[in-house]
């Protein structure tokens, strides 16, 4: 068989490995957040380059092995080919293009997923150990992450001054960062679907570490607005 | 035989005692008490200036002195300074060109200080390879741990310093070290040089990987370090004393590869034989010159990166304290600086081994030479302009996230010329499957698998989800067990019959790589998976709903452990029984393999002419090089060309450095049975070839004789016995020397055939003048070699006549 037909199995096989990747159900916990979906679609497209890339190795691999495999006591040896100019051209420029376009889609997806808004909801995430702390704009302060429905939100998050670092991690938002002491750090997440979800250390913190977890809500807007209003009164009522 | 006469005798007169001199014994007793006197220097200033003598601070301060003493305490007692010491204080008994601690001539030689680049290169595998399996050990006690959610065998902390001690043995202990262990053996000899540029520091090198090490297994004892093999400030700083060790036994790790990295630089500029210009030289050389490179300009950056947690932690310098104005993110940059060029100083080398062995056991030239050179140059400079991918969500400024994202990527383009050079390598060869082959393969495919992972980690909104999960587990060890690990084996495989002389056994080195090879994939495969759904890395407990499939890793990772009994077994068993490895088993044509396996002592007589490429498989009549061995005497050559029947001249050479080399020396009894009988129970054992010297003058001795009559009696004598012992077999050369026997005996141990045993045969105690001037201790103590003293009393002898 020539390399041309090697090829286009390897095409062939890279393909088939695409529709799987398409046809497989979840590849991540459901998706809660605006960020998610573009972090999602990303993902799927190096699952598709890799999978070609994966194809071409292998099977000129394995058919390698398999057509040209020679006994022990076979003396000859191959014939002397140093390179090929044209090759080797292909194989150090299409790469570069596969990973400059890439790289221009991570770059435009990580500016849409950070820009800001004026309406958008600050919350203030503080990091101790093992425990999380959300501070709202009108002063709320809870243990639960509680969050509105479709309203832009920025994590503004950092760590006690005398603690460790820790990572704010929510796995169906897709976003992650760390909990530094000292700086402010940011992460952004629009919220689409209504419901319960977990946030979890993700930065070594001390014999803890496993369980800092907080609980996460996403609620619609009237019942977050109604939310807010009633930790407003009941804190200032318990701190009166 | 030379003639000159230089003064001989590093006339080594006192006993040598092992309280005394480098020995175990005496590195014992010196690191204590280095270690005693640091703690007690710094307890006395902390008194002086009314500090108390307990507590916390008393502990750090006692524990920094007293480990960094103690391991320097290590390598003075064991002996790596001893002669430089002797340089800087005269000592009468120092030699300029010392050569006594050069090459093993019995197994006990690996324990001790040695400057043979051989010698240490296996030092290093085997030093290594029991660190792999300690690291490996406490790898399965977390997959224990996590076999099921909950808290089963170890407490949270404990289990983070599970896998803190797991990922610093690995990296600074295993793959690191063992990748300049086989470099070690297989650099100077692929430069066609006798040795490292600089055996003595090569030597010292290694010993102080031993004690960075056992540092490192000593934090167990007090609570081992827990911040992870990243050693996270604040996370570092705030934590109990086992961190220390960790701070300390990284600087030990650490100058150990600087010092190396600075050795293979100056060994590949400088001491490349002949024609051997940068584009002859074989890959793996060159992934050593971008490796070390790497190595001396980023090594010194986790050193400070560790020296700052440990003056926070001792002197309260608050580098990383914010309350004080100290800046966390600042420890992350200095620790990835080293450790993202760290990651290429574990692969690089790994690349430079899959070209040799691809090339090699496909029979064809690699694919592309100057584009494999060049990518590993490029990936080595690159390889500095990446190291904040690993700070994507540390709150590092954000506007270097996307130049850091492009170069990370760009990484991945010489990375990609490699993997496709060697498939274009394989195509249309004579493929001989290995078992080096066959893990350069699995190789191949578990690496493709790595570095696509890396692209998902570096392009930023992935990573910003993964990072930190079991995603990035999944891609670390793919690269770095599927990557480094992979390659070690492959190297360690190719390289055993050069290293033991000893061929290792093909059905159990299969049944290891395949083994390995599925259970490494079921364990690490599914590890993706999880990071996906969203397991954090680093966890003792996790959501039950991932309790399925980790329980199923766990079952594979033991499995994973087990596979490396076999390799164990084969090792071991083949090393002692093997079959005798010929020079070059695989054909090859890069210069480890023209000379005799093992190689002789100093590797070259001359150092060779390259004439063309490491790999021109298939062009007719090409060749790498010319390798020339000098043959003791002309006599001698006629006998080795009948050996090696059908060898090629390069085999032949090959065949002679690898017969056993004795040296008899004997005068009136040089016929004697005695000695003759000695010499054939020897031949018996194993392929010999035996000079013989009959010195005739003693200048030391109260005569001096230039009696022609007596000399040619000796003459006969001498033809006689070369006679009969090639009558038994024996390839035998020898001549009559004008000079007393100790010199004779030295000259010739210093020459460049050294021989490997000395027999010395005299007539009886009272009638015999070399053993009233104690001949036989003089030579025992300063040749260093095995002697044996035969006697022969010609007078009850009837062959013996004369
Ligand atoms: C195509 C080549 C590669 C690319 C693009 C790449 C990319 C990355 C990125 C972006 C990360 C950071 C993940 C995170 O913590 O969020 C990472 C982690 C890591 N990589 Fe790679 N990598 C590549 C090859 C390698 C190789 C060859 C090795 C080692 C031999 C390696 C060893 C590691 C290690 C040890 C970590 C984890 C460090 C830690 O946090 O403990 N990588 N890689
Ligand atoms: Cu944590
Ligand atoms: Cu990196």
């Amino acid at each position: 068989m020539s390399a041309i037909k090697v090829g286009i199995v390897a095409i062939i096989v890279g393909a088939i490995g695409t529709v799987a990747i398409l046809v497989t159900p979840s590849w991540f916990p459901v998706a809660a957040a605006v960020q998610a979906h573009r972090q999602d679609d990303l993902y799927l497209a190096l699952m598709i380059m890799s999978s070609f890339i994966m194809a071409v190795v292998t099977v000129f691999l394995v058919y390698s092995v398999w057509r040209w495999r020679a006994r022990p006591d076979d003396l000859r040896d191959g014939p002397p080919i140093h390179g090929n100019t044209t090759l080797e051209i292909i194989w150090t420029v299409v790469p570069t293009i596969i990973v400059i376009a890439f790289a221009v889609a991570g770059g435009v997806v990580l500016v849409k997923n950070e820009q800001t808004t004026s309406q958008e909801l600050v919350v203030k995430v503080t990091g101790e150990q093992f425990a999380w702390t959300f501070q709202y704009p009108n002063g709320v302060v809870t243990h639960e992450l509680v969050l509105e429905k479709g309203r832009p939100t920025e994590f503004a998050i950092t760590s006690l001054l005398h603690d460790v670092i820790h990572s704010f991690y929510v796995p169906q938002f897709r976003v992650k960062a760390d909990a530094v002491p000292g700086i402010m750090n940011y992460t952004y997440a629009t919220p689409t679907r209504v419901g319960k979800y977990v946030l979890i250390c993700t930065e070594l913190c001390g014999p803890g570490h496993s369980l800092m977890r907080a609980p996460v809500q996403v609620m619609e807007p009237a019942d977050f607005t109604q939310w807010l209003a009633t930790q407003k009164s009941d804190q200032s009522k318990g701190g009166a | 035989m030379t003639g000159h006469g230089h003064p001989h005798g590093p006339v080594r007169s006192e006993p040598r005692s092992p309280w005394l001199h480098g020995s175990w014994l005496r590195a014992i007793w010196v690191s204590f008490l280095f270690a005693f006197i640091a703690i007690g220097i710094s307890a006395f200033i902390r008194y002086l200036l009314g500090f108390p003598l307990h507590g916390a601070e008393m502990q750090e301060v006692a524990a920094t002195f007293g480990l960094t003493f103690w391991a320097i305490g290590f390598t003075v007692g064991i002996g790596c300074f001893d002669y430089w010491w002797g340089y800087i204080i005269g000592s009468p008994n120092w030699v300029q060109e010392d050569h006594s601690a050069h090459g093993a001539y019995s197994w006990r030689d690996y324990f001790k200080v040695n400057t043979d680049h051989k010698v240490i290169g296996i030092q290093y595998l085997v030093l290594t390879f029991i660190f792999f399996m300690i690291g490996g050990a406490l790898a399965e006690g977390v997959r224990a741990e996590l076999a099921s959610p909950g808290t089963q065998y170890f407490s949270p902390g404990t289990y983070n310093g599970l896998f803190s001690a797991h990922a610093t043995l690995m990296i600074f202990l295993f793959v690191i070290p063992s990748f300049a262990g086989i470099a070690n053996f297989v650099v100077p000899l692929m430069l066609g040089a006798q040795d490292m540029a600089f055996p003595r520091l090569n030597a010292l090198s290694f010993w102080l990987l031993l004690p960075g090490g056992l540092i490192f297994l000593a934090s167990f004892a007090v609570g081992p370090f827990a911040a992870g093999w990243t050693n996270y400030a604040p996370l570092s700083v705030h934590a109990p004393i086992g961190d220390t060790f960790f701070t300390i036994g990284v600087q030990f790790a650490g100058a150990s590869s600087i010092a190396t990295a600075v050795n293979f630089l100056v060994t590949i500029v400088t001491m490349r034989a002949p024609g051997m210009s940068f584009w002859r030289m074989p890959l793996l050389v060159w992934a050593n010159l971008a490796t070390s490179s790497l190595v001396v300009l980023g090594t010194p950056f986790i050193a400070g990166s560790q020296f700052m947690v440990l003056y926070d932690r001792v002197m309260h310098t608050h580098f990383f304290d914010p309350a004080t104005g100290g800046n966390v993110v600042l420890y992350q940059h200095i620790f990835w600086f080293y450790s993202h060029p760290a990651v290429y100083i574990m692969m690089l080398p790994g690349f430079g081994i899959i070209s040799e062995i691809i090339s090699i056991h496909s029979r064809k030239p690699i694919f592309g030479y100057r584009l494999i050179a060049f990518s590993t140059v490029a990936i080595g400079v690159l390889g500095f302009t990446v190291w904040a991918h690993h700070m994507f969500v540390s709150g590092m400024a954000p506007w270097l996230r996307i130049p850091m994202m492009a170069t990370t990527m760009l990484i991945a383009v010489p990375t990609g010329i490699k993997i496709f050079s060697w498939v274009a390598t394989l195509w249309d060869g004579v493929i001989h499957l290995t078992t080096a082959m066959l893990f350069a393969l699995g190789f191949i495919f578990t690496f493709v698998i790595g570095g696509l992972s890396g692209i998902f980690l570096a392009v930023l909104p992935v990573d910003i989800n993964v990072s930190d999960t079991y995603f990035v587990v999944a891609h670390i060890h793919y690269v770095l067990f599927g990557g480094s690990v992979f390659t070690i084996y492959a190297g360690l495989y190719h390289w055993f019959p050069k290293m033991t002389g000893r061929m290792y056994d093909e059905r159990l080195g299969r049944l290891h790589f395949w083994l390995t090879f599925v259970a490494f994939n079921a364990t690490f495969m599914p590890m993706h998976w999880l990071g996906l759904q969203g397991m954090p890395r680093r966890v003792a407990d996790y959501d039950p709903r991932f309790a399925t499939l980790n329980f199923i890793i766990s079952i594979f990772a033991f499995v994973l452990g087990a596979s490396t009994l076999v390799f164990l077994y084969n090792v071991i068993h083949s090393w002692a029984r093997g079959p005798i490895a010929p020079a070059n088993p695989w054909r090859a044509l890069t210069l480890e393999w023209q000379v005799s396996s093992p190689p002789p002592i100093f590797n070259f007589d001359e150092p060779p002419q390259v004439v063309g490429g490491p790999y021109e498989y298939g062009v007719p009549g090409a060749r790498h090089a010319i390798v020339t061995v000098h043959e003791p005497d002309p006599q001698f050559a006629g006998v080795a060309t009948a050996t090696a029947v059908a060898g090629s001249t390069l085999q032949r050479e090959a065949l002679l450095t690898a017969m056993k080399h004795i040296l008899v020396v004997a005068n009136q009894t040089v016929a004697g049975d005695a000695l003759i009988d000695a010499v054939r129970e020897r031949a018996g054992a194993e392929p010999l070839r035996v000079t013989v010297i009959c010195p005739q003058n003693d200048p030391g001795g109260d005569w001096v004789t230039d009696d022609r009559q007596l000399a040619q009696a000796t003459r006969e004598r001498l033809d006689q016995t070369l006679a009969r012992l090639r009558e038994a077999g024996v390839e035998a050369a020898g001549e009559v020397v004008d000079r007393d026997p100790y010199t004779a005996v030295m000259d010739q141990v210093e020459s460049s055939d050294p021989p490997a045993e000395i027999i010395i045969s005299t007539l009886p105690q009272t009638r015999s003048g070399w053993l009233r001037r104690d001949l036989v201790e003089r030579v025992r103590r300063d040749a260093k070699i095995p002697v044996e003293h035969v006697v022969v009393d010609v007078h009850q002898e009837p062959a013996a006549g004369a």
